[in-house]
């Protein structure tokens, strides 16, 4: 378990690497709007509002380091994730992933009745028929809204 | 209004959605975890078919049900079903402890109904009012209002401005990806087709209000897999007490409107103001936080009345008040309809009065379902965590691909997702993300128009009364979200 200051630390890395971004988008944004060749004299001003922006975005990732630095900014709110919880939802992340590209070789209710067990079981239940009912059930009943009701052509992969 | 707008809302079509958003967003609101915003956001792909009045219906019926839904597990379970129910915990639990929960529950109900109507009567006055007034605006005007609409961020700020303007920054920036909407030029699509039209809408909002929470749930399920059981007693409220409590559910449910229509100030803001409001104008205070039904009635009066107070900045002026309407605005868009002052010049019969009449309805449909179904909907949130995990994560991904069935904006959903999951457990709000992505391209193209009609002086836009009088309106919002916020966090961590 991570304690209150080093919550805090992690917090203050990720506000580092928020800020470092903003710089980073600032440039992609400076050279898409003033080194790319395109119209940017014209009456239409297409340079104003990126130009704004990449001002916004500088003075905010300014002052998020400053204040990060002086210890400024209220510590987040609450018990952090642990280690294992962010394991937890990475493994969920990737089923999730999977999930759509599963659906495109296996046919979107085998694939969504897959990735309804695999979210159950890594979610700790292990009352297996009854992971089973349910993914059967809730693949059945979201075929019946989208693919039959709403005419969602969602894909059947090799069943198409 | 005439008998054919009547018979245009009680079609069996406008019926079945009304009840159908009412029941879902009672569920939906009632589940620990699933908000008013993240339920609409799961379920505006279901609307996609049908017809655009009986889809913003439905999605209203969400919104007033979860409002309500949400005050059924903070009673039993002193677990806020969404944000705005937190100030409902302060004496609906207690009530609960002491066997009343039952009579909170239909306090609530009741309370809600009241605020909710209350609010769709002020929406019902105000709207034409403002609409008429906007048809006079130009770009000016408009910029002003996009500026306004963005005021809104310090009101969902959470407990860092700073976060939230980074949030919002990064939102903006996310706007200048597809055609740029002046001159119809391609730029920073990185050569992608899928991103000609801009980042998809739906997926952000899917990816941001709905995964997040998710990928949160699952990284904090660790051994616990169900919530406590919910007990669900005899006790009963009366007319007497039903009659007694009237003044200050409507007093509540007007206070929730007027917080509804300035941008930013949430149910919640609206919740913790008609609470402090009734502690202050009450003689005995004495019993506030322990179970005074007078504070649990103001709560969920005003975080109801909320409901039609917002909708009339999003109808009249196309400007999300907050994060539900900012889901709504999302979704009018999809259905084709553009919400601003054209509407009410060009939708008035077949969209507006009908919308008005629909709420009316959807507010008596909630208190007729409420009563009937609270105590099996309080069963429902014993339904294992992963199952709702699983089922809400299914719905994201074929919500995303339905818009324009593309696994591109699947991916990209999933992208927001985890973008999502890493800002929130670092405190980083996600709503003004999705309010600076409706309202940046209003704010960029009637910058750009604005500054082209006045040779590039930018001081031509304080020029204008009407736009000199939104600024300062806007200035007043910050300030008094500014303070609504401070208070807010105090009523709250006094509790």
């Amino acid at each position: 378990m991570e304690t209150g200051q080093g919550r805090g630390t992690a917090a203050n890395r990720f506000n580092y690497f928020v800020a470092a971004f903003m710089v980073a988008v600032a440039a992609v944004i400076g050279h898409g709007t003033f080194l790319v060749a395109r119209p940017r004299g014209d009456i239409s001003m297409p340079t104003v509002f990126p130009g704004v922006l990449i001002a916004v975005l500088l003075v905010l990732a300014l002052l998020l380091v400053q204040k990060t630095r002086t210890d400024a900014l209220p510590a987040p709110d609450g018990e952090p994730i642990s280690l294992a919880g962010h394991i937890k939802a990475a493994s969920i992340f990737a089923i999730a992933v999977a999930y759509p590209l599963a659906m495109l070789v296996i046919g979107f209710p085998a694939a969504t009745a897959l990735a309804l067990t695999a979210f159950c079981i890594t979610l700790g239940e292990r009352r297996y028929w009854l992971v089973m009912l349910y993914a059967l059930a809730f693949a059945a009943f979201v075929y019946g809204v989208f693919v039959m009701a709403l005419r969602v052509p969602l894909p059947m992969g090799l069943f198409e | 209004m005439s008998f054919e707008i009547l018979a245009s809302v009680a079609t069996l079509s406008n019926l079945t959605a009304m009840l159908a958003g009412v029941m879902l967003g009672i569920v939906g609101g009632a589940l620990p975890g699933l908000t008013a915003t993240m339920v609409i956001a799961l379920l505006v792909p279901f609307t996609f078919s049908m017809a655009p009045l009986a889809a913003l219906l439905m999605l209203c019926g969400i919104h007033a049900g979860a409002n309500y839904g949400g005050a059924i597990t903070a009673i039993l379970l002193r677990t806020p079903g969404t944000p705005a129910a937190a100030a409902t915990v302060l004496d609906g639990y207690p009530m609960a402890q002491k066997g009343q929960g039952r009579r909170a529950v239909e306090l609530a109900l009741y309370a809600s109904g009241i605020g909710g109507l209350a609010s769709v009567l002020v929406m019902i006055f105000l709207s034409p009012v403002v609409s008429n007034v906007a048809l006079m605006f130009g770009p000016s005007e408009y910029f002003a209002i996009g500026v306004f609409g963005l005021t809104a961020i310090v009101g969902v700020a959470g407990r860092s401005l700073l976060k939230a303007l980074v949030a919002a920054a990064i939102g903006l920036t996310l706007t200048l990806v597809g055609l740029d909407p002046v001159t119809g030029y391609p730029r920073f699509t990185f050569g992608s087709m899928d991103l000609l039209g801009g980042v998809p809408f739906l997926a952000a909002l899917i990816g941001l209000f709905a995964l997040p929470e998710a990928f949160r749930r699952s990284a904090r399920m660790i051994g616990q897999l169900r919530e406590e059981a919910p007990h669900f007693d005899n006790s009963h409220t009366s007319l007497r007490e039903i009659g007694e409590l009237t003044p200050e559910a409507v007093k509540s449910g007007l206070i929730g409107s007027a917080v509804g229509v300035l941008p930013g100030a949430g149910g919640d803001v609206a919740a913790f103001i008609a609470y402090n409001e009734a502690r202050r104008s009450a003689k005995d205070k004495s019993q506030f936080g322990k179970g005074d039904p007078r504070g649990l009635v103001a709560a969920e009066s005003a975080n109801n009345g909320i409901t039609g107070g917002a909708m009339v900045p999003l109808l009249t002026l196309g400007v999300p008040g907050d994060a539900v309407t900012a889901v709504l605005i999302g979704a009018f868009t999809i259905h084709g309809i553009r919400p601003g002052p054209l509407l009410f010049e060009t939708h008035l019969e077949t969209l507006i009065y009908p919308l008005f009449l629909g709420l009316i309805a959807i507010n008596i449909l909630m208190l007729v379902c409420g009563f009937l179904f609270s105590g099996p909907v309080a069963q429902i949130v014993r339904l294992p965590r992963s199952f709702i995990i699983g089922g809400v994560i299914v719905l994201s991904v074929i919500g995303a691909y339905s818009m324009q069935f593309s696994m591109f904006d699947v991916f990209l959903m999933l992208g927001f997702g985890a973008l999502g999951y890493f800002f929130e457990e670092n405190d980083y709000p996600l709503s003004p993300i999705v309010l600076a992505i409706i309202l940046g391209p209003m704010v960029e193209t009637n910058l750009r128009r604005g500054l082209a009609m006045h040779q590039g002086d930018a001081l031509a836009f304080l020029s204008s009364p009407i736009s000199l009088t939104i600024f300062a309106l806007a200035a007043v919002t910050v300030w008094f979200s500014v303070r609504s916020r401070k208070a807010t966090f105090a009523t709250t961590s006094n509790a």
